[in-house]
């Protein structure tokens, strides 16, 4: 009975999204966003047209990161420009097979604990499945992500990506915020099966705009592609990843607002706990 | 692929997320729940009793549109045993019939147990608002009655407004029935609308206090696109131009035009052109190398007795 349970799931989720790509593989082309609901093959063309570099920890990975441009709304300096290529850097080994769990879960941890109440129903279910040692937040990270990647057979997430229309969006907000879903969702870049998970600093951005105070946000987009051999598919699976971060003066580092990133590529991230 | 994965990445996903519901066939279940009527707007908790038909375990629920929580028994369930399955929905910006659908997964059974809560929603107002872009020309579109939902039988009535925030102001009209919108005075061009009102409203000879946050902004008497002339991170050296379209007001379509670079550490050519519909193509380049760190600057453009700041950024290593 499991096999047609997971069976229909596993349809329901894959095919709104990993569609398998035409048999002759449009050629890349600047076509970020635009897409249309109704044509999702442009849309899986343009994924699975790009060619990707490897996610492994070094100086070809650097220089990638390096080299995403930067689109200035608002001024920021060096330094914060530097902390967001860092943050891209780490996220991108943290996960992939240069990394670890305690590399993820230092990674979640870097802005500390927001949500004890999430930390807890997971601490719970890493415990009854036997993954949890130890009773602190990192241990609970370091566990879920263990948990999540024994159960998608897969030892990381990430085995390839690809900047090619990745740009740090840098961009300021007041008074009102626009959720980076308004963005995704009139550039077609948001396929059903999307999954969006809003870490709980969203609400107090949202409140601290709404009384006055002005934030600078960076917004960015990048594709990944899972590892090899994992896939039930013939093809690895790929998928957008976004990423809406804030600068937080006090701590001198890039938050996570908004996390886009699909379902057809399994990839739980936790970053609704943190 | 390991044939847990799936099922255990949606738990986990479910933890935080909403995910799209699997169609199945039925079972000897109860198929429906009713959650009766609704008048608050934010929504409601009950309670679902049912009697398992046969042995059963729920390993998982998935609640349909994102509208509803949901709490279900957990451990084994024995036949003929009264059981309770307690969810919240949430109806915010409903109206009318309403029907959500909570997905259940039982441990050795195939098919999904579906449960459709059906109900209605009676809302007294709208809780949010969004005016959108609002001409800065015509804030007359402001302007708007919203009435109050009613119940046969049972009238509700207006008795107070208050509104905090900005850009708006509001009235109770119609002996209480309705609300009126309309500009703050000095509402203009480039502002944000950004306020709550707060009804007090009296129903069944109670008094109930209903929030409606409105939001909406006046087009800016200039548009630019984009906002600044983003000459990125690179070398001291590089040489780049950008373009920044300046959407001018009908009334200055013909004025003249001139524009001044307003930044001394950096030497900028700064080359302009009408072109149709009211724009003015603004091409900025550098002709000097750009300072090593973070430059802000602008250029000034005026337009007619007007001035337009473009925003010159760039940040060197």
């Amino acid at each position: 009975m499991k096999t047609v349970v997971i069976r229909a799931l596993y349809l329901a989720f894959v095919a709104v999204w990993s569609s398998i790509p035409d048999t002759a593989v449009a050629k890349t082309k600047s076509q970020y966003g635009g897409f249309s609901p109704d044509s999702l093959q442009v849309f899986y063309d343009y994924i699975h047209g790009q060619e990707m570099m490897r996610v492994e920890a070094g100086p070809q990975l650097k220089k990638a990161v390096e080299a995403v441009p930067v689109d200035l709304g608002v001024l920021i300096d060096l330094k914060q420009e530097a902390e967001m290529r860092n943050w891209l850097y780490e996220f991108l080994i943290a996960f992939s097979s240069s990394g670890n769990d305690s590399l993820v879960a230092a990674f979640y941890l870097r802005e500390g604990t927001n949500n004890p109440n999430m930390i807890e129903s997971l601490k719970k279910l890493t415990e009854s499945k036997g993954f949890l040692k130890g009773d602190t937040p990192f241990a609970v990270f370091r566990a879920g992500h263990r948990y999540i990647l024994d159960a998608a057979n897969r030892d990381y997430f990430f085995e390839n990506v690809s900047f090619f229309d990745s740009v740090f969006k840098v961009f300021e907000m007041q008074e009102a915020y626009d959720s980076y879903a308004i963005y995704l969702k009139t550039h077609g870049m948001v396929p059903k099966g999307t999954l969006n998970f809003r870490p709980k600093l969203q609400k107090e951005v949202e409140e601290a705009l709404q009384e006055g105070e002005q934030r600078i946000f960076a917004d960015i987009m990048f594709i990944i592609e899972e590892p090899e051999g994992v896939s039930p598919w013939e093809w690895q699976g790929r998928t957008p990843v976004f990423f809406r971060l804030i600068w937080d003066p006090e701590r001198a580092m890039w938050r996570h607002v908004e996390v886009y990133f699909s379902a057809g590529v399994p990839q739980s991230f936790l970053f609704h706990i943190m | 692929m390991n044939k847990l994965t799936i099922k255990v990445a949606i738990l986990i996903a479910g933890l935080g997320s909403g995910l799209a519901n699997t169609p199945s066939g039925a079972s000897e279940l109860p198929q429906t729940a009713e959650y009766g009527t609704i008048y608050d707007s934010e929504g409601t908790t009950g309670d679902f009793h049912f009697v398992a038909p046969y042995d059963m375990e729920i390993v998982a629920a998935e609640p349909g549109c994102g509208c509803t929580d949901v709490n279900y028994p957990q451990g084994l369930l024995k036949a003929g045993e009264p059981y309770t399955i307690s969810y919240q929905i949430d109806t915010r910006g409903l109206s009318g019939a309403f029907t959500s659908r909570i997905d259940f997964s039982l441990a050795g059974r195939p098919d999904k147990w579906q449960l459709q809560l059906e109900g209605q929603v009676v809302p007294m107002l709208p809780n949010k608002l969004d005016l959108g872009q609002i001409r800065s020309d015509d804030l007359s579109s402001i302007a708007r009655r919203i009435p109050l939902g009613q119940i046969e039988g049972k009238p509700r009535h207006i008795r107070g407004i208050q509104v905090a925030g900005k850009g708006l102001e509001a009235s109770v009209v119609d002996e209480g029935m309705a609300l009126e919108l309309s500009p703050s005075v000095g509402l203009t061009w480039g502002d944000r609308i950004v306020a709550t009102l707060k009804a007090t409203i009296e129903a069944d000879g109670e008094e109930h206090t209903y929030s409606i946050e409105v939001r909406g902004r006046v087009n800016p008497r200039f548009s630019l696109e984009p906002h600044s002339a983003s000459f990125g991170v690179g070398t001291a050296q590089r040489r780049e131009v950008r373009q920044v379209i300046i959407g001018l007001p009908a009334d200055l379509a013909e004025a003249p035009v001139k524009a001044s670079p307003l930044c001394e550490r950096v030497e900028l050519k700064v080359e302009y052109q009408r072109e149709k519909d009211n724009n003015l193509v603004v091409k900025i380049g550098n002709a000097s190398n750009f300072p090593v760190g973070a430059l802000g600057c602008g250029v000034e453009v005026q337009i007619g007795a007007e001035q337009v700041i473009i925003p010159v950024l760039a940040l060197t290593r």
